[in-house]
């Protein structure tokens, strides 16, 4: 038996979120605020899509982690990518340096993390039916080839 | 080691004693073969040795340094590590479902996503075990997906 946790693996899930919070990003402003992008607004986003993808390695760090240090991670991966939003934000002026610009702000931000939460999940619980028909099909064969 | 082959009388019945200070893991696998019980694996339970099949185990875990095998209604004790288990167990039936546990395939129920990336195998005892998504391919590869 072998070990298989591959670093492509790693590599691939990073890109899988990146891709995906861009686009939710896109699809999330664009129905808030139907913006028109500019060249540094698509710069941001993508910015923003790459340290969500960079920073989902932080649950590669430890393997095999209990139910309250995957919720920490979860704490501080929530976190890292607030204060990106908000940095880039304010450099690029999408927020005022108001509350009412900030709360809207930080609505979208946790519609569009708890959206890839719910997207992974979604994909997870895919991958696990998949598995669980197998697991069915191999059981059908080994009491088969009992009997 | 000394060995001493001695001759038997013709009504006696073939006798093997062994004479050591302790049952290291050699000496019963050796006793296992002798005993017939090819294929079985040899735990201890109660400071006893039994030969269990290896169909019959749901996994084993590591609790503080000691290795444990569970089937349905026992739980045994194994002076085997569990890197030397994951070489001994035939990598079409067990796999490494995290750092502490083996786990049977065919004792799985059913598995379900949590959130983190992380699945949960429910086992036919009611048993859950978290498989994290590193050796969630393993299990993937086995079943054919």
């Amino acid at each position: 038996m072998r070990d298989s946790c591959s670093k492509n693996e790693i590599i691939s899930v990073m890109l899988n979120i990146c891709t995906r919070v861009i686009s939710l990003i896109f699809v999330v402003a664009t129905l808030f605020d139907s913006a028109s992008w500019s060249k540094e607004g698509i710069q941001g986003v993508i910015f923003i899509g790459v340290v969500s993808g960079l920073a989902f390695g932080l649950f590669y760090i430890k393997k095999n982690m209990t139910k309250m240090q995957t919720f920490l991670f979860y704490v501080l991966y929530f976190l890292i990518l607030n204060v990106t939003l908000f940095i880039v934000s304010i450099k690029l002026d999408w927020i005022q340096k108001e509350l009412a610009s900030c709360l809207r702000m930080e609505m979208m931000f946790v519609l569009v993390f708890f959206g890839v939460c719910v997207l992974m999940y979604l994909v997870d619980f895919n991958e696990a039916k998949k598995i669980n028909q197998k697991l069915k099909d191999r059981k059908n064969r080994l009491d088969t080839e009992q009997e | 080691m000394k060995i001493t082959i001695l001759e038997k009388a013709a009504d006696e019945e073939d006798e093997i004693i062994i004479k050591c200070g302790y049952l290291d893991e050699g000496l019963t696998k050796l006793i296992n073969q002798f005993k017939g019980g090819k294929g079985k694996m040899n735990f201890y339970k109660d400071s006893k040795i039994v030969f269990v099949e290896p169909d019959e185990i749901l996994y084993f875990e590591s609790v503080d340094d000691t290795v444990f095998a569970y089937t349905k209604d026992c739980v045994y004790e194994t002076k085997s590590k569990l890197y030397q288990l994951e070489e001994e167990l035939p990598s079409s039936t067990f796999f490494r479902a995290n750092k502490a546990v083996i786990v049977n395939v065919d004792k799985i129920n059913s598995l379900a996503p949590l959130f983190g990336g992380r699945f949960e195998a429910v086992l036919e005892n009611g048993y859950k075990v978290v498989i994290s998504r590193n050796y969630l391919s393993t299990l993937k590869e086995i079943l054919g997906l």
